[in-house]
């Protein structure tokens, strides 16, 4: 970790919430102004646990969840056959901000090597239909016995993105003509069942005979299940491993076939389409929204903004393909 | 008006300083960052050579499909376009090259390993 004093106080502040353990190989993986996350060991009484912290300096930005409802989630998940870390400990004292400490599960999360590095050679064949299994699995989840999360279906997703967008305000006929179509082509209402949403490559902890939890909930929601696999086969999600529909690692009818499997139901291909198309255009709508929306200037935030023309290029696949037909 | 270094060059010498001096010794975060701003200099290095021209194509495919006066920015083109998108008066057959053409352009800008996938 870059500074000592910080790296210190963070352990003191791990020490006393965990009462009586020792504290130790304490590792930044990520983190900015606002959220981080820490890998530590924890020893009590001779016996070393693996651990990460995720921490927020204040609650969630109203469109995502809290740490805290994060955390309610997460312990209400551990009950079924969803993998996900289990919850250790909700952090107690208020002023560090909120956060919670949760199992460490050893594997690979990053995205492009799980996708290159011979190691997932076979993790990369049963990712798929792991992927469709789990994915089954979170949406047989009805609110009924979930704690209580925003509830957003098609007309509320599309309408969502469509204000940030206006909001915004640059002109993007790609844009105009995405949004033009989602209304022509909107679904009906679906029973709301839960949504990861943000079920990617990225967010999963691979190892080498595949997915050994799903990350990063604070998306999540109640809505219409195919947000899941249409957000999957975004483009912007095969980290350049284009020809490999789902994620950079599966195709479209070995996913579309195995979650009819496990799901007992037919998936509707045109409403599939509809959650694709919003899935792709939303990715875009956030890139320009954190460039657009970069108070403090920040390097990172300013240069996503020219990720946009990419996401631009997996409409265009959609709406209007050349020549090979697009991107199906 | 301004003498050499052309502002091409003083951004790639910028860009090589980061590269070359700093980066090898910066780690995690840091190194990350870094090269971020190399990303972002070589995006507008290559604005700068080829920006001035894919805007005039834009322009002369935009007087095309609209029929624009004189002095309309391009900005104020896009949102007119927009504005018949949203209304469906232009057809999707008519609109289809100028998107293309456009976002290729842009993408040859922002990403040119990503458009490369799509000629």
């Amino acid at each position: 970790m870059g500074q000592d004093s910080d790296s210190d106080s963070l352990r003191l502040l791990l020490e006393e919430e965990m009462k009586g353990a020792t504290v130790a190989n304490l590792r930044r993986l990520s983190g900015g102004a606002s959220k981080e996350t820490v890998a530590f060991d924890a020893c009590q009484n001779g016996k070393r646990e693996r651990l990460i912290l995720r921490r927020a300096s204040h609650a969630g930005s109203g469109a995502s969840l809290s740490l805290d409802e994060e955390a309610v989630l997460l312990e209400a998940l551990s009950d079924t056959a969803i993998p996900v870390p289990t919850l250790r400990h909700r952090l107690q004292s208020s002023e560090q901000g909120s956060g919670f400490i949760m199992a460490r599960i050893e594997g690979e999360t990053i995205a492009r090597k799980i996708l290159r590095d011979p190691r997932y050679r076979r993790a990369r064949r049963e990712m798929t239909g792991q992927c469709a299994e789990i994915l089954a699995k979170i949406h047989q989840l009805t609110p009924e016995n979930m704690p209580p999360l925003p509830v957003s279906g098609a007309r509320e997703e599309a309408r969502k993105y469509r204000e940030i967008h206006d909001a915004i305000g640059h002109p993007r006929p790609v844009m105009a003509l995405a949004f033009r179509w989602l209304e022509e082509n909107m679904p009906e209402e679906t029973p709301p069942r839960l949504v990861h949403g943000d079920f990617r490559n990225g967010n999963f902890i691979v190892g080498e005979e595949g997915i050994r939890a799903v990350l990063d909930w604070e998306l999540a929601h109640f809505g219409d299940p195919l947000e899941d696999l249409g957000w999957l086969c975004g483009a912007s999600w095969r980290f350049g491993v284009m020809e490999k529909i789902v994620g950079g690692f599966g195709d479209l009818p070995s996913l579309i076939a195995s979650y009819e499997r496990a799901r007992g139901e037919m998936v509707d291909r045109k409403r599939l389409d509809f959650w694709r198309l919003l899935g792709t255009l939303k990715w875009g709508v956030i890139c320009a929204m954190m460039a657009a929306f970069n108070e403090s200037g920040a390097l990172e935030q300013a240069a996503i903004g020219r990720r946009v023309s990419e996401t631009e290029i997996n409409l265009l696949n959609l709406l209007a393909p050349r020549g090979g037909g697009g991107d199906v | 008006m301004f003498d050499p270094p052309s502002s091409e060059a003083l951004l790639r010498a910028a860009r090589d300083f980061i590269k070359e001096k700093l980066i090898p010794d910066l780690k995690d975060q840091s190194r990350f960052h870094a090269l971020v701003a190399v990303n972002v200099l070589e995006i507008v290095m290559r604005e700068i050579v080829s920006g001035e021209a894919a805007r005039e194509r834009e322009k002369a495919r935009l007087q095309r499909l609209l029929g624009l006066e004189d002095g309309l920015s391009l900005e104020e083109a896009n949102r007119r376009l927009c504005k018949k998108i949203e209304a469906g008066e232009i057809s999707l057959e008519t609109l289809k090259d100028h998107l293309w053409e456009t976002v290729l352009d842009k993408v040859a800008v922002d990403q040119p390993r990503y458009g490369k996938h799509q000629k």
